[in-house]
């Protein structure tokens, strides 16, 4: 009982401020919001006893994934404050598709996805688990997650391009 | 098992109390003056010496890229580190299974930590 009581209240909080990040005319508070709904979504994980995917959600995305979006915010420039309300068809568009899309995906879900009962194994997903099987099943895997990440380091280093020739013809030094 | 998350719950509870209660104290025993000078800079404060809406250098953008990229490896450490002590008790064969393939992941990471470095990355010119 107690658990439901929880499980709700961090729902809620989850979806308002998801509606608040799609919604503020802010993008700063956008991704603020986006950090609560983040912490919302750990608090979901650990009733869903996957307590080391709660530490992820708050250690990479709350953490790292939350910084990125604050940059890219800052890099794009805005100059207004809030902007102002463009194109009110596309909008009430977006409105109608996303609502029905919603309703729809509430109403499959409760229609086909199964969610009576417990299930069928006790769903164990703590850190011990996960290490477990990942140097049993997914060794290959998590070596090949190292390759990747190094694509990505060379891959950021890339795309951020700085090398000296650029710097020199770009010009404009910003601070 | 979840209930062992109930210390972290009373926690959120206990902040959140408490930043409400101080902010509300602050609110109603506080008396509401509004001047121009509370708008200032504080003591130690510089004035704004420019907008703060302005585009900032990619190189931020860069350093948290790179920052997510070595958070991930690290929140690859946490399952290795937790089952490796039972497993090097285990067995001899384990032990070095598991420490050669952690050291090979981070020796991979560390190819590109080597990268970063002699591209300068780090260097804030």
């Amino acid at each position: 009982m107690f658990e439901y009581l929880i499980f709700f209240f961090f729902a809620a909080v989850a979806v308002i401020f998801a509606l608040v990040v799609i919604l503020h005319r802010n993008p700063v508070v956008g991704a603020l919001s986006l950090v609560v709904s983040f912490f919302a979504l750990a608090v979901m994980y650990v009733l869903l006893d996957a307590p080391f995917m709660a530490a992820l959600q708050i250690i990479v995305y709350s953490g790292a994934i939350m910084v990125l979006f604050l940059f890219v915010i800052m890099l794009l420039n805005l100059q207004h404050e809030k902007e102002p309300s463009t194109r009110p068809v596309q909008q009430w568009l977006g409105y109608l598709t996303s609502s029905a899309f919603a309703i729809s995906l509430v109403y499959y879900l409760g229609k086909y996805a199964v969610m009576s009962g417990a299930l069928p194994v006790p769903f164990i997903a703590d850190a011990r688990a996960i290490g477990r099987r990942m140097f049993e099943a997914y060794i290959f895997p998590f070596e090949a997650v190292s390759i990747l990440l190094l694509a990505a380091i060379v891959g950021a280093l890339m795309l951020t391009g700085r090398s000296e020739q650029r710097e020199n013809t770009s010009g404009e030094v910003i601070r | 098992m979840t209930h062992s998350y109930l210390p972290i719950l009373i926690m959120l509870a206990i902040a959140a109390v408490f930043g409400a209660t101080f902010l509300s104290l602050n609110w109603v025993v506080g008396r509401h003056q509004r001047n121009p000078s509370k708008l200032d800079p504080y003591e130690s404060g510089v004035p704004l010496l420019d907008v703060n809406r302005k585009r900032v250098n990619v190189r931020f953008y860069q350093i948290a890229m790179l920052f997510i990229i070595f958070d991930i490896e690290a929140a690859f450490l946490y399952p290795w580190a937790v089952i490796y002590r039972e497993g090097a008790l285990s067995s001899r064969a384990t032990a070095m299974f598991l420490f050669t393939e952690m050291l090979v992941f981070i020796l991979l990471l560390g190819v590109g930590y080597v990268y970063v470095w002699k591209k300068k990355a780090f260097d804030w010119k």
